[in-house]
């Protein structure tokens, strides 16, 4: 029993206080909403004339006339109870659209990712065994140019050759034709839920539509992993435990299973800071494509003062940012035990 | 099959052989029974249908509860007036509001008092999309809960005229009400705020099914479940921030809607937006840019409607209150340092027009913009005027602009280089919409530019629309008394429309303009691209599209 | 035992990447963008925050780059806005890594310890992630609001934003690092412990960091772009890269390709640029 709580503890205890720091984020999230400039008052009225007794009637029904502490003990009572309180403007329930919104958003973010590290990990391994092969050199440049060109340019361009020059995409307007009937809601993941219902019209709509924004995400955001992952390849296998196993007669696959294990967390430490990104600030391939999702949501929430939808916005994007960041955490430390907080503690 | 899928649809298949043979990939994985999807429910039923791409203005469905994108909403419901559409100059199927006409719609007639006081209306056979016809309680209910909501905005639009619904609302019989109004010089004002949006009237049997001790006038409900009007349309699907599917009624007092299906997809990119309307994927597009209207206008598929008077403004309010815009000199030199003709050329390639200094529309029966400052861009002059107001090395200020508008921005940095030369040093503070709000509403900014526009279009309304004493609207925070009486002595007069009535008008403006609170640089012709297929798009004085006016041309 | 203490992954990597001539022309394109911050405004054939000419012009006679949506002349502007983007960029980059460097280092070496020093190592641990959860634009939107906007408070709440991921990065490899034998073998020898971690730790742990220093900048200017795109970044006309790009972006889908290509192409060769001084500076390759 206490060997399995020494072997396990590190992340039950970190899984126990989770809870405790998604508290202290809606605390955080609170104030810093309040510190967002913009009156949402003003932005209801659309500049319409209102008397001093409108405004101040207005104000009291968003429940800004309560005094502050009673606003943020209503709020944090809410938010335990998952009720983030309708729209400010449109009147829709916070939570609803988030529960559209949020599989929409991480379903793209799933596949652009999924097909980013699965890329990262090839290529990567390809750099570093042959690093004289021509392809390799240029991979390896195509890696160091993470982050010179903004995935807006990328997706401008997509938009551009492929929709407007070529016509091998369909119009950038949402994940499936506008004609087609959404698929029966079971997951909320809108590719899934074709796949279970087998609606294959759908499903290849879906494929036409998706593959030029996930395109531009994965072109865009996969050298950032694959330039973490290339340098720690090399690192790793320069390693002496590299040179340990081959001087101790490891096969070959044994011997790259042990590198990219060594390798893999900082690009892991990567994969969950872009993929928390995605999910919350995927802004411009929403924009583009007319994808509504969660990035589209904060940006409107923003320009029309709407705290409320602002507030409930942040806690599902810290919510699952703080799940990914653990995950990350889990993994990392799984693949490398001496990554583990406890094992320092016990070596001394 | 075809006629179900949107417009251009069908091409899209051939041509994407690239996508649709990774697909089959897909659909060979899958390999499971293949069921295809069966369109029909969201896409309507038969008969002629369109796709509209707009942004995300905020849809919503009730006037009721703040201001937000009422284009879709005001398609479900009906006023009890409306004004006719006529044909706009360009021709090729565009229309226009004729703005001074009052017609039937939800009321079949009115009569007026020989007082000028009290209008009684009769009431037609409207059926609602919940299916109850319409009655005078369902008139006293709707002017009931738009006086007694927070956030509603029909008190602060419909005063002075009406302020006290419970009073001047009278129900006769089920069909027939009268309404009193406290002068009669404001008759015009309130038959074109009864054609506007102020003028929807709901379905009370069906809301007051859905009131609650919290919620009496079932605003809350009424947010979410948009069927509850006597319009040309019902919403039989709506995704925020996505798609809504609206479906004619064939049952609709004026007769079935021509275009039986509307499907408006939000697409919030303006680059987006243009291409496919002149891609054919969609129908119309709003918002789009004027180098996008302007290039894609020589396209003889695609019309850039104009009309003689539009009714938006790019303007620039000089607020009044702080330096150095308290120094009326110091604001005409800036009505004469501002580059009209070049932001018209440059920021709106020509879909924009000055026609003289002023607001009020020049169309008005009885009313004359003769004798007005004539504001040109004149560096010399505007230099002259800031020595004069004791700035001889010039002054600087801020300038706000919201982040929302890329054109407006664009203007401001017209005005920034050009007004260099008078001796205005320019700061651009661009922000958020929502921040720009809060600051126009407080009148925090030295200046603000933006685009904006009076609804209710009558002499009076559009005077008082800027310069309402303390009021959020008032941009440029100004009081000037002569002015206010000049404008309620017109009120004073029986007819607002009339010959003395347009002189009192006249004479009114021109001290609003002689003092400069405003620049007012032109007016903007409407942001919509149409596809050459759709006839019947009207300018509206909402700038709300009335999707009623649609046919398709036949092929 | 003196083998042993020294630190071997870093070795390696020294041995390897001694090609002098190579390094030195991986400076060039450095060099000249450091010459065109400080000289652009004297170049510039126009006025880069002033309407000089009819707006969308292509490129091509007076206008080499064209003009914007606004009648600015392209050329100038993206001259111009060297200067500006460096500086955003470059001491986002230095902040956010050199700070990250530092808080992965102390939090990694302090986590596992118990009492005050290691909670609140957890705690700032924690903290990062927090920070890390609200989207950059939110935190850029609070920050400029409260300090205006300039390049300090930009390059302030940049360096918010992008610090956490590189104390991540370095977290993650302090935490492996610390278990090196070499470590217990500097500790037996009689090494201090701020001796150690600066000897042994830092050059070990902080590559993911510097290796991310190219991206830190073009995410700088990207996010500058993101916050322009909302109305809380420089005031227009300012010339910058980021919200010429966004702005340039919506007409380069109809056609007019050339306000967003050329800002585009010179953030482009900056990001190569930077990441080629980061090579030569800490030998990566």
């Amino acid at each position: 029993m206490t060997h399995l709580w020494t072997r396990n503890g590190w992340w039950v205890r970190r899984l126990a206080v989770l809870p405790l720091h998604l508290l202290i984020f809606a605390l955080v999230v609170f104030f810093l909403v309040k510190l967002i400039p913009g009156d949402p008052v003003a932005v209801l009225s659309g500049g319409q004339p209102m008397t001093p007794e409108q405004y101040e009637a207005t104000r009291a029904s968003l429940g800004l006339a309560d005094p502050i502490w009673v606003q943020l003990t209503t709020f944090l009572g809410d938010a335990v109870r998952l009720d983030f309180g309708n729209s400010i403007i449109s009147g829709i329930g916070v939570m609803d659209e988030m529960s559209t919104r949020l599989p929409e958003t991480v379903e793209l973010a799933v596949m652009a990712m999924t097909i980013s590290a699965l890329l990262a990990l090839a290529l990567g391994f390809l750099v570093v065994l042959r690093p004289r092969n021509a392809v390799s050199r240029v991979i390896a440049s195509y890696a160091r140019a993470a982050g010179a060109v903004p995935d807006f340019c990328l997706g401008v361009a997509g938009v551009f050759v492929f929709y407007s020059v070529l016509h091998w995409a369909p119009a950038p307007i949402g994940r499936y034709a506008t004609s087609l009937n959404a698929p029966p809601r079971t997951t909320g993941f809108p590719f899934l839920d074709a796949l279970l219902s087998s609606d294959t019209v759908l499903m290849s709509s879906m494929i036409q539509h998706l593959w030029l924004p996930i395109g531009v995400l994965v072109v865009a955001y996969a050298p950032m992993l694959l330039k973490l992952f290339i340098r720690s390849l090399d690192q790793a296998k320069n390693a002496q435990a590299t040179r340990f196993r081959i001087a101790s007669g490891a096969s070959r696959p044994m011997v790259l299973l042990s590198v990219g294990r060594r390798a893999l967390p900082s690009t892991i430490a990567m994969f969950g800071t872009i993929f928390g990104f995605m999910v919350g600030g995927a802004v411009v391939v929403e924009q583009l494509f007319a994808i509504p999702g969660m990035g589209e949501y904060a940006v409107q929430a923003v320009t029309r003062a709407d705290f409320v939808a602002l507030r409930g916005f942040l806690l599902v994007v810290g919510a699952v940012s703080l799940i990914v960041f653990f995950l990350v955490d889990v993994v990392t430390m799984s693949l490398d035990p001496r990554r583990r907080p406890g094992v320092a503690t016990a070596g001394g | 099959m075809s006629a179900l899928r949107s417009p251009g649809g069908t091409g899209r298949w051939r041509r994407s052989r690239a996508a649709l043979a990774l697909a089959a990939v897909t659909a060979f994985a899958v390999a499971c029974s293949s069921s295809a999807n069966n369109p029909g429910t969201a896409a309507g039923g038969d008969g002629a249908s369109m796709t509209i791409v707009t942004p995300d203005t905020g849809i919503t469905w009730t006037l009721d509860d703040g201001f937000g994108g009422f284009e879709p909403g005001k398609n479900v419901q009906a006023t009890l007036l409306r004004k006719p559409f006529v044909d706009s100059p360009q021709g090729r199927g565009v229309q226009q509001q004729d703005v001074y006409n009052y017609g039937p719609y939800l009321a079949s007639s009115y009569e007026v008092s020989p007082d000028g006081l009290t209008y009684t209306f009769h009431l037609s056979n409207a059926i609602s999309a919940s299916g109850n016809e319409i009655t005078s309680d369902d008139v006293l209910w709707s002017y009931e809960r738009k006086f007694g909501t927070p956030g509603s905005l029909a008190a602060g639009i419909m005063a002075p005229s009406l302020t006290d619904p419970a009073q001047q609302i009278k129900k006769i019989d089920d069909k027939t009400f009268t309404i009193t109004i406290p002068q009669a010089g404001l008759g015009t004002t309130f038959l074109a705020l009864l054609s506007d949006l102020c003028g929807q009237i709901y379905d009370s049997t069906e809301l007051k099914k859905h009131v609650t001790p919290d919620d009496p006038y079932a605003v809350k409900w009424s947010a979410q479940n948009p069927n509850y009007g006597f319009g040309p349309y019902e919403v039989t699907d709506y995704k925020p921030g996505q798609s809504v599917t609206m479906t004619a009624r064939d049952d609709f007092v004026l007769g079935p809607p021509k275009v039986k299906t509307i499907n408006i997809r939000i697409v919030p990119d303006p680059g987006t937006r243009a291409n496919a309307v002149k891609n054919g994927d969609a129908d119309l597009a709003e918002n789009v840019t004027p180098a996008d209207s302007a290039t894609l206008s020589q396209d003889p598929n695609l019309i850039a409607p104009q009309v003689s008077n539009p009714n938006t403004y790019i303007m620039m309010p000089l607020v009044t209150n702080k330096a150095p815009f308290d120094n009326t000199l110091v604001r005409q030199a800036m009505a004469y340092a501002t580059p009209y003709q070049q932001i018209i050329d440059n920021v709106y390639r020509g879909l924009a027009q000055r026609k003289g200094p002023g607001f009020l529309l020049d169309d008005a029966p009885g009313y004359s913009n003769a004798g007005f400052p004539d504001y040109t861009y004149d560096p010399a002059k505007a230099k002259a005027l800031l020595a004069q107001a004791g700035f001889p090395n010039g002054v600087g200020f801020t300038l706000a602009v919201s982040a929302a508008e890329p054109d407006v921005r664009e203007a401001a940095i017209q005005i920034q280089t050009q007004a260099k030369a008078a001796g205005f040093d320019i700061t651009i503070d661009e922000m958020p919409a929502s921040e720009f709000a809060q600051q126009r509403t407080n009148h925090t900014s030295q200046a603000f530019i933006l685009r904006d526009y009076a609804i209710t279009l009558t002499p009076p309304y559009e005077l008082l629309v800027y310069t309402a004493p303390n009021g959020a609207n008032n941009f440029a925070d100004w009081y000037y008394k002569p002015f206010q009486d000049a404008l309620a002595y017109g009120n004073t007069l029986p007819d607002a429309l009339s010959d003395q009535a347009g002189q009192a008008w006249n004479s009114a403006e021109k001290m609003y303009l002689d003092e400069a609170p405003i620049v007012f640089i032109g007016q903007v012709q409407p942001n919509v691209l149409v596809s050459s297929r759709i006839t019947g798009y009207a300018w509206t004085s909402d700038n709300w599209i009335d999707y009623f006016n649609f046919g398709t041309v036949s092929p | 035992m003196a083998l042993a203490l020294d630190t071997p992954d870093r070795d390696t990597r020294r041995r390897r990447t001694r090609r002098p001539g190579i390094a030195s022309v991986t400076l060039v394109p450095a060099a000249i963008l450091v010459l065109l911050a400080v000289l652009g405004p004297v170049l510039v054939p126009f006025s880069p925050i002033d309407v000089v000419d009819r707006p969308d012009l292509p490129p091509g006679g007076a206008h080499w780059f064209g003009t914007d949506s606004a009648g600015m002349d392209v050329f100038s502007r993206t001259i111009a806005a060297t200067r500006n983007n460096l500086l955003i960029g470059l001491i986002t980059t230095v902040l956010a890594t050199s700070l990250g460097i530092l808080i992965g280092l102390v939090v990694g070496m302090n986590e596992s310890r118990r009492g005050p020093v290691g909670t609140l190592a957890r705690g700032v641990s924690r903290a990062l992630d927090l920070v890390q959860a609200v989207p950059a634009i939110i935190i850029g939107l609070v920050l400029i609001a409260f300090f205006g906007a300039s390049i300090p408070s930009l390059t302030v709440a940049l360096t918010v934003c992008l610090l956490p991921n590189q104390a991540r990065l370095v977290r993650a490899e302090v935490l492996r690092v610390r278990g090196e034998a070499y470590l217990d073998a500097a500790r037996v020898s009689g090494d201090s412990e701020l001796v150690l971690i600066a000897k042994h730790v830092l050059p070990n742990s902080s590559w993911p960091a510097l290796e991310n220093a190219s991206l830190v900048f073009g995410s700088a200017i990207v996010l500058t772009a993101g916050l322009g795109f909302l109305g809380v970044g420089l005031h227009p006309p300012t010339p910058e890269w980021g919200s010429m790009i966004a702005i340039g972006a919506p007409g380069a889908a109809s056609g007019r390709w050339w306000s967003a290509l050329f800002p585009a192409v010179a953030l482009a060769l900056t990001v190569f640029a930077v990441s080629g001084v980061g090579r030569r500076l800490f030998g990566d390759d």
